[in-house]
């Protein structure tokens, strides 16, 4: 089982998430606000973090950025979640060491390729 | 007789020759223009001639003929007569006086003619009789003097020496006659008294030309000092005051007046002193027409010639209209007022005499005339330059823009309210200030003061020819931040040269608001619709792609449609907000009754026995001005943010009360309440109260920003309070009360429903009409006879009462003309509407919702077609 994070502070887009997740092969654990979030980081060390950018609390970035600062959580594969698709955004992303951006709205099944490949490459 | 009276050769001589020289002077003048005045006068020296020719002959050895020695004397002994004919052309003479003059001239004659030697007594008394006539006139002259002012006082003053002398002369050689030993003083006596008369007459009658000009001089340096005191003021007005009078005491003249061209070519507008002012309001001028129907004025504003005009009934109706008014005028005097070749007007002065001194006083006011209009077109010209500078000055004071203007140093020399304002500076601290201080005030007001907007600011204001705009954040304490544009200019004068540097402040706030608004909307595109639109795109994905069980499916399905619908209210909510944003949301309070949004909104938000809704409203709460449809999403809004924070359940309160002019409206919830950090953001755009009690509601964070919009159009005021989390919120609004007067009226309202009555009567005050309303037939039935309404709105649907009835009642009562409007929830019949018709009912109406302003209209337009205002007249 590999364990997948999502944070964000809409429900239904938890929803989503989880139902794209949905199979034997993936543990879903999800955090609505950037705290929480961080909290379970810490608790489930999962493999894959998807984060969304706008979120109460601790932000995406942030996150993104306090992950890749703590040697324990280093190695998860962080895909920041976005409503924002302008450079500047994905340039902050990708510099504070997130490994994928993601735009809303998504495809479940991009999503799904995404994680996919962040597992095999572990 | 006139042996008598010049002895001593060199003063006779003296005498004689004056006497001539003025009947030369006088007979020239009678040839070269003759008038009455100017005929006696030659004859009034003329009567002399003969004696002094006559003495002259005999004092050279030689005699004239018998014949021609008494016809001398008995043209000597018309003297008085002459004289008293003169008198007359300044003052009234009596009629007994020219009678006297005339017995003793002809008796003279007779005496004269008819014997030789004289008699003593019959000499005696012809010679008192002329002294008598020639005192007299004397007096008369004196008299006139006195009561005159200017050169013709002078004059006359001469004149009355003139003939006091000679009349002294004829005494003298009376007295001489009476008694011969005291011919040693009456001799030399007599001497004298002729010279002086001589004198008298010629400066009085034949005024030599040095003469006249010195009297000119003065008059006009009398003028010029006062109107150059009148000039201090730089108005024209001042001036104008002041020519009048002036004028009319520097030639004797009982009016005066300047008429000025204002406008209209041939117009001119009367200036007249205070004095005056009331004769000319009497007679209702205020202006004379220079044309062919005004001959004197259209001379002199023709030929830009002073002339001098006799005979009031030949100088058209509006000069002569004035002398009437002003009473006993004979002569008009009428100098055109030009400078620089343009004829500003007339100087008028109107005479109570027809003078033989008229051309003297003509001269005076000619010259007048050219100082009084140099100095017209002097303060014409001070007062538009000050009017301009006034202009210009009003202008950049009550510009929208800061104006900061510094002279060619760099020294402020203006600086107008609105820069103040914006700096927050104290009125007037700029002016003097120099450029290095100016700009330091300013770098001071930026927000970031040290950043790169700073250094360019401060090179902008600076640099001595680069005029950049720089656009800066300023704060001033106790305002808000603002967005200022900063922009130099150079003032240069007509001629290209640079004489400072101006400085434009602009206010872009609003501008910059807007775009930070478009901002907004591109983030909100992104951020607050892209969420929703992800759970639609993905569920909708994973349906499409995925086994899924049913109850999956359907939990995804709903999830689709929920965020679809979040999307709605989202879109909805956005447009409302940029509608009114751009003031296209047209806001039309009218008269409402709250009770009627309240109940409405209450209906549409729906039974929820968790939350409740308990309405409070005071009884006999006024009218509101109020948008229905606006109020009601205001209220909703405020019903669904109750029930929606309160998750756990609760009543809501809705209350209504009137205080101090205004209703206030309170919906009260028990639910989550709000942070106190959070409170003054709640109208905020996009502004969620953040906290996890709340993260799964759901909203957009405009319907508070929206209601907000909507109470301030209305001119009300909302505001929300919690005494924190979890104690439940309470959100209010104001809305302002409809005036309405109610005792007696332009309409009778003849309603049962007080509710329907009362936005009638509003209504009916939104058109200007006042109205009263009834709610029985009876008080309905003595208003009309006793206020006499002039139009009637009646309700078919009395209790106790039947329409039709009331109709004919109504007209019995004497409302037989008053256009009726019935306002009915009955559907009529084809026959019922025909009967109203008949009773005079001139429009039928539904009583729908609207139905008080459709009624409010039909009423206006009814009384103000002009059939109706005839036939009904006017009320009281």
């Amino acid at each position: 089982m590999t364990t997948v994070l999502i944070a964000d502070d809409e429900q239904s887009l938890r929803l989503l998430v989880s139902a794209t997740m949905m199979s034997d092969e993936y543990e879903v654990v999800e955090a609505s606000d950037g705290d929480e979030a961080w909290e379970l980081l810490r608790q489930y060390r999962p493999r894959v973090a998807l984060l969304d950018v706008q979120m109460p609390g601790r932000t995406g970035l942030e996150l993104t950025h306090e992950i890749r600062s703590d040697p324990e959580l280093a190695k998860t594969f962080v895909v920041l979640l976005t409503s924002k698709a302008q450079q500047a955004d994905i340039q902050a992303g990708l510099a504070v060491g997130a490994d994928r951006y993601l735009t809303k709205p998504f495809s479940p099944l991009e999503l799904l390729t995404i994680v996919e490949q962040a597992v095999a490459r572990a | 007789m006139a042996a008598y009276v010049m002895s001593d050769p060199v003063l006779q001589f003296i005498t004689q020759t004056v006497f001539v020289v003025a009947f030369v002077l006088s007979l020239v003048d009678c040839v070269r223009r003759p008038t009455v005045p100017r005929v006696e006068l030659a004859l009034l020296f003329g009567c002399l001639t003969p004696v002094i020719v006559q003495q002259v002959v005999s004092q050279t050895g030689g005699a004239l003929p018998n014949w021609l020695s008494t016809l001398a004397v008995a043209a000597f002994l018309a003297h008085p007569y002459i004289l008293l004919r003169l008198l007359s052309h300044f003052r009234a003479v009596p009629r007994y006086q020219h009678a006297i003059a005339v017995l003793a001239l002809v008796g003279s004659w007779l005496v004269v003619l008819g014997g030789d030697p004289l008699p003593v007594s019959a000499s005696f008394g012809l010679l008192l009789g002329f002294g008598y006539v020639e005192v007299y006139a004397a007096g008369g002259f004196i008299r006139t003097a006195l009561a005159t002012r200017g050169i013709t006082r002078s004059r006359l003053v001469a004149v009355a020496v003139g003939s006091g002398c000679l009349g002294a002369v004829i005494l003298v050689a009376g007295l001489a006659m009476a008694v011969p030993s005291a011919m040693y003083v009456t001799q030399p006596l007599s001497n004298v008294l002729a010279l002086g008369s001589a004198v008298g007459y010629y400066i009085g009658f034949a005024t030599p030309r040095w003469l006249r000009r010195t009297w000119q001089r003065g008059e006009v340096e009398r003028f010029l000092i006062g109107l150059s005191g009148h000039s201090a003021e730089a108005r024209v007005t001042t001036a104008l005051d002041y020519l009048g009078p002036a004028a009319a005491r520097a030639t004797g003249g009982v009016w005066a007046a300047v008429a000025i061209r204002e406008g209209d070519d041939r117009m001119l507008t009367l200036h007249v002193d205070s004095l005056s002012a009331g004769v000319m309001q009497t007679a209702g001028i205020d202006s004379v027409v220079v044309d062919s129907q005004a001959p004197a004025l259209a001379r002199a504003w023709r030929e830009h010639q002073p002339i001098a005009a006799s005979r009031p009934e030949s100088w058209g109706a509006g000069l002569q209209t004035i002398a009437e008014a002003v009473g006993g005028v004979r002569g008009a005097l009428i100098a055109p007022l030009i400078a620089s070749s343009r004829i500003y007007g007339l100087f008028l002065v109107l005479t109570d005499r027809d003078s033989p001194f008229a051309d003297d006083d003509l001269a005076v006011l000619a010259v007048l005339a050219e100082q009084a209009a140099l100095s017209l077109e002097r303060l014409r010209l001070l007062e538009d330059n000050a009017r301009e500078r006034t202009t210009l000055g009003a202008v950049m004071a009550s510009m929208h823009d800061g104006l900061l203007v510094m002279d060619e140093s760099g020294i402020v020399r203006y600086c107008n309210a609105r820069t103040d304002e914006l700096l927050g500076t104290r009125p007037g601290i700029f002016i003097g200030l120099s450029r290095e201080s100016t700009t330091d005030t300013i770098t001071s007001r930026l927000v970031e003061s040290e950043s790169s907007v700073a250094a360019e600011l401060r090179q902008a204001l600076q640099g001595p020819d680069v005029y950049p705009q720089v656009e800066v954040e300023l704060e001033v304490a106790g305002a808000p931040r603002r967005d200022v544009l900063l922009q130099s200019f150079c003032v240069a004068d007509a001629a290209g040269v640079r004489r400072g540097t101006g400085i434009v402040l602009r206010d872009v706030t609003a501008e910059r608001d807007l775009i930070r608004t478009k901002d907004e909307l591109v983030s909100v595109v992104s951020h607050e619709l892209r969420t929703p639109l992800a759970s639609v795109v993905g569920f909708a994905e994973l349906l499409r792609t995925r086994e899924l069980s049913e109850p999956q499916r359907q939990q995804f399905l709903t999830v689709i449609a929920e965020e679809g619908r979040r999307l709605t209210a989202l879109i909805n909510d956005f447009l409302d907000l940029q509608r009114m944003g751009s003031g296209r949301n047209q806001i039309n309070p009218r008269p409402a009754r709250l009770e009627a949004l309240v109940e409405q909104a209450v209906n549409s938000a729906g039974d929820d026995p968790l939350r409740p809704i308990q309405v409070t409203i005071d009884a006999g709460l006024p009218l509101v001005r109020a948008d229905a449809d606006s109020i009601q999403q205001v209220l909703s809004n405020l019903l669904n943010n109750a029930r929606k924070y309160s998750p756990h359940g609760g009543t809501v309160r809705l209350t209504a009360r009137e205080a101090e002019g205004q209703v206030t409206v309170s919906v009260q919830d028990q639910g989550l309440g709000i942070p106190p950090e959070a409170q003054s953001h709640l109208f905020q755009k996009f502004y969620r109260v953040d906290n996890s009690d709340r993260r799964q509601i759901k909203g957009t964070g405009l319907g508070l920003t929206i209601s907000r919009r909507i109470i301030e159009a209305h001119g009300g005021r909302i505001w929300g309070e919690s005494a924190g989390l979890g104690l439940g919120s309470r959100f209010s609004f104001t809305l302002p009360v409809v005036e309405t007067p109610t005792t007696s009226g332009d309409v009778l309202i003849v309603e049962d429903d007080p509710g329907f009555a009362r936005l009638m009567t509003a209504e009916m005050a939104e058109r200007g009409l006042s109205a009263v309303s009834v709610s029985g037939v009876q008080e309905a039935l003595e208003q009309v006879s006793t206020e006499r309404p002039r139009a009637v709105v009646l309700d078919l649907l009395l209790p106790g009462a039947d329409g039709e009835v009331f109709l004919r009642h109504l007209r019995k009562a004497g409302g037989d003309r008053v256009p009726v409007v019935v306002v009915t929830v009955k559907d009529l019949s084809a026959d019922e509407r025909t009967i109203l018709d008949d009773l005079g009912v001139v429009e039928v109406l539904r009583k729908t919702a609207g139905a008080a302003a459709v009624t409010g209209d039909a009423i206006k337009q009814i009384l103000s077609a002009p059939h109706v205002r005839d036939a009904v007249g006017t009320r009281r």
